[in-house]
């Protein structure tokens, strides 16, 4: 009897027109004898048609809206970029949120600041390399050990022959047991290699695509060292003929552990990191931490009520960082500091007479500051004034 | 000769100007052209309104962005559907932190109406249906091959190789098919 589903298969192949000469003439002279056949590959045609004609719907007005925003703010950017910042931060009236949040960024940085970083031990999991003998042979050996396998964040930077990462995105990186491969722009992927380790511990990278300047089959090969805790790790090329992926790998990597689809960091090792994507107007956040915490947020924020790109940044204790999942913190039930970029003023305009806080609740910059002062963990000093871009922070006069 | 240069300085300025409105006409043109289509797509991709109105948002966002950057992409109907279908793959979350502040300090004068839910019937109801059984990512392949992207662009999305999109595309266009004639059946009979 006929295996109809191999031709089913074909029916759909030619749909698509990746059909070699002889596999369509099988199919062809398959349809003759098969109404079966026939039938189906004539849906599967109509299929394709409905597909290509699926009547389009009118989004919601706000896209539409947000998408003019975004024209504007690059507009005026472009036009005046000595001045952009402060462009950005025409502000009228009252900008109480944005100076609260500008003053609760600045204790931020003034509690985590201070912190002295401890130094986090370096250990080196893969044996010392050696140059492999050929360098044409495609990799060969073990894969990638498990401890590598994830999305990995490096410090904002620009890699000539990468493709630039997207506005106050950092260096993206990927490794799986078989691949490495940078994802800075969505929908692309570059230096998409292949991976292995070999015998010795090097770790061996061979180009599966022609490649922001590296050639199909490029074969480089590289080290990584991991901290204590795995979260971070440095690559080191020993030999690789593309230079920009040399220069995009010879560099610390993050682990992204975020649990919402995003690159926050997750649980932190006690040290300093550069922020993704938070304060792309006024420069990227450094922080520090001791154990116990984590990087919960790390994004940047747009959509149907913001019209403009704002950053926001969580750091939780890893306690309760443990009880989130991909839809962030249950309510009501975590602690977590948040940082919000918001570059224009909001309006309060909510009827707020039925919201009553909880007593004890922080309501001003200095009682928040006491507030935090009394966690485990973090060392505060005192709130202090500062003016960005020419806006005073809450609490100056 | 200072004049010659200033003259040359303010020709270069205007230059400037007229291509920036050029990049903002030719963005807004795109915008006209593409966006209904483009929800089209992403509804049947991601299934969920508030999911591809996201997508699409931020599609247009990287846009503009790309255009400002001079990296205007040669063939742009082709990237928004690519990009538009890898933020659905991706499914980012992006905005939750911000989210939660804002229940708690603005109204949501412009909260979503319920209209945005009701244009997704209009789509061709059936189709959609029998997309809504497949896995995401065969949605999404099946999508953009019906937006007339190349084999090697759609593995790119997917993150695949081309030779296995090749048959992961028609293993998914036998599925839809399946899919709707069951659909089919339960509506007649």
């Amino acid at each position: 009897m006929t295996d109809h589903s191999e031709f089913l298969l074909l029916a759909a192949a030619a749909v698509d027109g990746s059909l070699s000469p002889v596999e369509a003439a099988r199919l062809e002279t398959h349809l003759t004898t098969c109404p079966t056949c026939r039938s189906a590959a004539q849906h599967l045609r109509e299929d394709a048609g409905r597909l290509r004609t699926l009547p389009p719907v009118a989004p919601p007005a706000w896209i539409r809206a947000e998408f003019a925003t975004e024209i504007g703010r690059l507009e005026r950017r472009h036009s005046r970029p000595a001045v952009r910042s402060t462009s950005q931060l025409r502000l009228g009236g009252a900008f109480i949120l944005l100076a609260l949040i500008t003053a609760l960024l600045v204790l931020v940085i003034a509690l985590v600041g201070t912190q002295p970083p401890k130094p986090i031990a370096v250990a080196t999991p893969f044996p010392s390399p050696t140059r492999s003998a050929s360098p044409e042979l495609p990799p060969a050996g073990a894969p990638i050990p498990v401890a590598l396998q994830s999305k990995w964040v490096g410090e904002p930077r620009q890699i000539s022959g990468l493709q630039a990462a997207e506005e106050g995105i950092s260096l993206r990186m990927e490794m799986s047991a078989t691949e490495l491969w940078f994802s800075n722009v969505l929908g692309a992927r570059q230096y998409d290699s292949s991976a292995a380790v070999d015998p010795s511990g090097t770790v061996q990278l061979v180009s599966l695509l022609d490649s922001a300047g590296c050639k199909s089959g490029a074969l480089g090969q590289y080290t990584f060292a991991a901290s204590t805790g795995g979260t971070r790790i440095t690559g080191r090329a020993i030999n690789d003929p593309c230079h920009a992926r040399a220069d995009a790998l010879s560099a610390e990597f993050l682990r992204v552990g975020c649990k919402r689809a995003q690159d926050c960091l997750g649980d932190l090792e006690a040290g300093t990191y550069p922020s993704q994507y938070l304060l792309g107007t006024w420069g990227w956040l450094k922080y520090t931490v001791p154990d116990g915490w984590a990087n919960s947020a790390d994004n940047e924020v747009t959509g149907q009520v913001l019209t403009a790109r704002v950053g926001s940044f969580s750091l939780t204790p890893s306690a309760d960082f443990a009880r989130e999942d991909v839809s962030g913190p249950p309510p009501g039930t975590v602690h977590e500091v948040d940082v919000v970029e918001w570059p224009m003023p909001l309006v309060q305009n909510k009827d707020c007479t039925n919201q009553v806080a909880p007593s004890g609740a922080a309501s001003t910059i200095e009682s928040l500051a006491a507030y935090l002062r009394g966690l485990p963990g973090i060392r505060a000093t005192p709130p202090r004034s500062t003016t960005i871009t020419a806006t005073r922070a809450c609490g100056s006069t | 000769m200072d004049e010659r240069t200033e003259l040359g300085t303010e020709t270069v300025a205007m230059e400037r100007v007229a291509r920036r409105a050029d990049v903002a006409d030719l963005l807004t043109a795109i915008f006209d052209a593409e966006q209904a289509r483009l929800y089209a797509y992403a509804l049947a991709a991601a299934h969920d309104p508030e999911a591809a109105a996201d997508a699409v948002a931020e599609t247009f966002s990287r846009l503009v962005r790309e255009a400002y950057a001079g990296r205007m992409p040669e063939n742009s109907t082709a990237w928004l559907f690519r990009v538009c279908g890898n933020l659905i793959i991706s499914g980012r979350r992006r905005r939750s932190v911000a989210r939660r502040w804002l229940g708690h300090l603005v109204d949501r004068g412009v909260a979503r109406s319920p209209e945005d839910a009701a244009v997704a019937r209009e789509a061709d109801a059936e189709l959609v249906n029998a997309l809504s059984t497949l896995h995401r990512d065969a949605r999404i392949a099946l999508l953009l091959a019906a937006e007339g992207l190349s084999m090697q662009e759609i593995a790119e999305t997917l993150g695949r190789t081309p030779a296995a999109t090749r048959t992961f595309i028609c293993r998914s266009r036998l599925k839809l098919r399946e899919g709707l004639e069951r659909g089919g059946q339960g509506a007649e009979r």
